[in-house]
């Protein structure tokens, strides 16, 4: 069984440990308690430096990759249960939200990418192929890479163990067994 | 500290942290550390409201959704009250209790990371070991009580701006308020009653502002004092005393507790909990020419009853 804090997964599998090259911020708490700040998601910074969802429309913001969200529970554990609030935590209500920069030198492995288009067909991923978001910023491939806000470049995927089957391209299944999708990141700010 | 003396135990620190000994470097981290736990109990206010328990790995209780430290504490159950019955029934209606249980999640604070070429710092006629103490506890005492204080509004429903419009996130009785008219002796009469308001009942003990507003008690006349103590504020100060037999407590930390603002708390026991596992504790490492130094600590609080947390904001029309 998968733990909570790995079913939404994002790594840096090169790029080594990023150490500072992460950003701190705090979570939206409207984008958080819908769900939408998982490990995986590509975020931005809204006016008041909270980490939001997607780009806002905003092409020019700097995507960041969430890799400690609100499925980690010392960022995000709220007390909240079906609506009812059992305790209010000291440190866990999303001041501590961790993410990579898309400028970084990495090469990322995220859950957070479409499987399906909206038809329900599956979506085949090649290498090089652009990658932009979702209003949710779960990763899609860009199908007008022109105008889309581009985060980045499909890469090959990375097996954590080498009893998993082989790669057959950038998605695969990871160390704790997620369909995952690996790329560079890359960001090129469109200012129109 | 005489300057020779300050001077010896700045060269003795330096040579302890660059030493290749591993005991001499412990031994350093060790000075530092005793400033450093001191000055932060004394420092971070949160402290001195949900007083810090010590927690060790055997009180973790494992997870099954993650592998996170978390405690487990229990609340006393609730019963449904006693009956007034009629003569001739032999048997009240059963209710079986339940006790309600909260976690206490344990996260690490961290100082920036401090670093320095050994030369400069060679340099220095401060006491070294002070200095970095005090850069050090303000960092962790200042997150301590951001984090304690966010947690305080947010069990009271005070929304982002600090307004004080909604409601206690437990019971949905109002308990942060905002108090017109200044701060008087009959406004702060007026908020005091109100703690009275939840359905528990439990008395307040502090009171807890920032300097400004404790400035503004200052003011108060001999009229409203009652007696010749409003001259004693006049040229000692406030002191120690109290206000309506609660304690005082108030911090320079005008960011956390903007001015006006006055929370009143009642015994820690009707609040929730406070752990500590690791004590703040001083990181050195020398590497090449270069000194670094930084500080963590293990702590994790839940509120998980709020009657006895209010917050009143004293405005003037």
């Amino acid at each position: 069984m998968v733990m909570r804090q790995y079913l939404n997964y994002c790594e840096p599998v090169r790029g080594g440990f990023a150490g500072p090259l992460v950003k701190i911020r705090p979570l939206n708490s409207t984008d958080a308690a819908a769900g939408k700040l998982v490990a995986g998601r590509v975020v931005t910074l809204n006016s008041n430096g909270e980490f939001v969802a997607g780009n806002g429309n905003d092409k020019k913001r700097m995507p960041l990759f969430l890799i400690m969200g609100t499925n980690t529970p010392s960022v995000w554990s709220s007390g909240v249960v079906d609506s009812l609030t059992r305790w209010v935590p000291m440190g866990h209500l999303g001041e501590g939200a961790v993410a990579l920069v898309a400028t970084g030198g990495y090469e990322i492995q995220s859950t957070e990418y479409k499987k399906t288009d909206e038809g329900g067909s599956p979506i085949t991923y090649n290498p090089n192929d652009p990658l932009t978001v979702d209003g949710n910023g779960v990763l899609v491939k860009s199908t007008s890479p022109a105008t889309d806000w581009i985060v980045g470049v499909c890469s090959w995927h990375e097996n954590a163990e080498n009893i998993k089957p082989a790669a057959t391209g950038p998605t695969g299944v990871n160390a704790h067994g997620l369909q995952t999708i690996t790329f560079w990141s890359v960001f090129r700010p469109i200012y129109s | 500290m005489p300057f020779d003396e300050t001077l010896a135990l700045n060269q003795a620190f330096l040579s302890a942290i660059t030493s290749q000994d591993p005991g001499l470097v412990k031994y350093a981290q060790e000075e530092a550390n005793n400033f450093i736990r001191v000055r932060l109990r004394e420092d971070a206010i949160c402290r001195r409201i949900l007083p810090a328990e010590p927690v060790t790995r055997e009180d973790y209780v494992p997870q099954l959704e993650d592998d996170e430290p978390v405690i487990l504490v229990e609340m006393e159950p609730r019963s449904p009250g006693a009956l007034t019955m009629g003569l001739g029934r032999l048997a009240p209606p059963s209710f079986i209790f339940h006790t309600r249980r909260f976690p206490v999640r344990l996260h690490i604070l961290e100082s920036p990371r401090l670093r320095k070429h050994i030369h400069q710092l060679e340099t220095y006629r401060a006491d070294i070991r002070k200095l970095l103490a005090e850069i050090l506890v303000k960092d962790l005492g200042y997150r301590e009580d951001i984090e304690f204080f966010k947690m305080v509004d947010t069990a009271l429903g005070v929304d982002a701006t600090g307004a004080a419009k909604d409601k206690n996130v437990f019971t949905g009785v109002q308990q942060s308020w905002e108090i017109p008219g200044g701060i008087s002796r009959v406004t702060l009469a007026e908020a005091h009653k109100r703690t009275m308001y939840p359905e528990g009942r439990i008395p307040v003990s502090k009171i807890v502002t920032n300097i400004t507003s404790l400035a503004e008690l200052q003011k108060l006349e001999r009229l409203e004092v009652g007696d010749d103590r409003a001259a004693d504020i006049f040229f000692e100060g406030w002191g120690d005393r109290t206000i309506f037999g609660l304690d005082v407590i108030a911090t320079i930390k005008r960011e956390i507790i903007t001015d006006g603002v006055f929370y009143m708390f009642g015994d820690p026991n009707f609040m929730g909990k406070f752990y500590v596992r690791t004590e703040p504790t001083m990181y050195i490492k020398t590497e090449d020419l270069e000194v670094e130094f930084y500080c963590y600590e293990i702590i994790g609080a839940a509120i998980a009853w709020a009657d006895a947390i209010h917050r009143f904001v004293f405005v003037t029309e």
